[in-house]
């Protein structure tokens, strides 16, 4: 039974990880850390699998896992770097508009505090609806709602999103969402 | 490019190959995590026999009072400074450091809610920096979350291990550590600092 509950566990290690890995990059901006995020909630998940109800209940947890996992992380290692107030500018405008956007959603994401952006992401990269996302962060819909007011607020502030008023053009297919 | 979820995908979309197999490596985490609780637990049974030791000692007769133990020292610290043990092991010109935390200290927040408190107690700390006494520094932050307006507290300790350091000659070094936790008022930084010996 053991044995066959790790088998079960390891194909969904393997078969998620990909998916995983992609939701831990928006949270911690770099791959290798985003592979270690993963690592380290299915790690947390594998030593509570008993009291998961299903195996659906798996994917759900994990992320769980993730997102307490990230916004508690401390370890945001560094080797020396120097801190800078304003970031420099990205090499170019225009041939690579769409790098820089990308370039740009990441380091707007990074200013954010940690669990407005988890909030962000789930909500907008796994298109969860709130209530599901206030279960993953243990907390109400109204503090969902207004992490991503928060949230769409900073990125407004960003050049990237500097000219949008609007948040259905940030979302058109989400409503009841409390912007502001 | 105003949609959010097409520019999240966009930056997802080429996901580098997993450094090993995913689940190889995450039973591997397991593994060592089993190991380091058995360890826990062994210290544990060590510590509870050595009571027992201690308190048999204490006793005369089956009419003995309650055996009366020295109490431990109390060090009262201000709420946000931690007492610092620092443990260095040296291995070749490999320097390792385990740094003890140990105090009470306020809850940081991020984004406006408490960090839960039920995970490790280095959590709660803003940030540390290290010095080997030569080389690049270590250090890590603890990301977007502020003391301000905290007036929860928390009281843990942790034992951290820092990256090793390779020395590139022998010598007598000073390793420094410096860690933030939150008070009343704001960051306390408690420091410690060890002369590390590399032959």
């Amino acid at each position: 039974m053991s044995a066959e509950r790790d088998q079960e566990f390891a194909e969904f290690v393997d078969g998620r990880f990909t998916a995983l890995q992609r939701f831990g990059y928006l949270l911690t901006g770099e791959w290798h850390l985003a592979e270690d995020l993963v690592q380290t909630a299915l790690t947390k998940v594998w030593f509570h699998r008993n009291s998961l109800r299903s195996a659906n209940a798996l994917e759900s947890y994990t992320r769980t896992a993730m997102v307490n996992t990230s916004t508690q992380w401390w370890r945001r290692k560094w080797k020396g770097e120097t801190p800078t107030e304003v970031l420099p500018e990205p090499a170019s405008d225009s041939q690579y508009g769409v790098v820089d956007d990308r370039d740009q959603l990441l380091r707007a994401l990074a200013e954010l505090p940690r669990r407005t952006r988890a909030t962000l992401v789930l909500r907008y990269f796994e298109d969860l609806p709130e209530a599901e996302i206030a279960q993953i962060m243990g907390c109400s819909v109204g503090t969902v709602k207004s992490n991503i007011s928060r949230g769409l607020a900073k990125l407004r502030e960003h050049q990237l999103v500097a000219g949008i008023t609007s948040a259905d053009r940030l979302a058109p297919e989400k409503k009841g969402v409390d912007h502001e | 490019m105003n949609d959010l979820q097409t520019l999240f995908k966009g930056v997802v979309a080429d996901p580098p190959p997993p450094s090993e197999i995913p689940s190889q490596a995450v039973f591997a985490r397991i593994r060592k995590v089993r190991r380091r609780r058995a360890a826990g637990g062994a210290v544990l049974a060590t510590a509870a026999v050595a009571a027992v030791v201690a308190i048999a000692g204490n006793l005369n007769s089956t009419n003995s009072q309650p055996p009366v133990l020295a109490p431990p020292p109390v060090v009262q610290l201000p709420v946000g400074a931690v007492s610092i043990e620092m443990v260095p092991t040296v291995v070749g010109k490999v320097g390792k450091m385990a740094v003890t935390m140990r105090g009470t200290v306020r809850v940081p927040l991020s984004g406006g809610d408490y960090l839960p408190t039920d995970n490790s107690f280095i959590d709660m700390s803003t940030g540390f920096t290290a010095t080997w006494g030569q080389g690049e520094p270590d250090g890590g932050d603890g990301g977007a979350i502020s003391c301000e307006g905290s007036t929860k507290e928390t009281t843990g300790a942790v034992t951290y291990h820092l990256d090793p350091h390779a020395y590139p000659k022998p010598g007598t070094y000073t390793v420094k550590f410096a860690v933030k936790f939150c008070g009343p008022t704001g960051d306390v930084t408690s420091t410690k600092s060890v002369q590390l010996v590399i032959k």
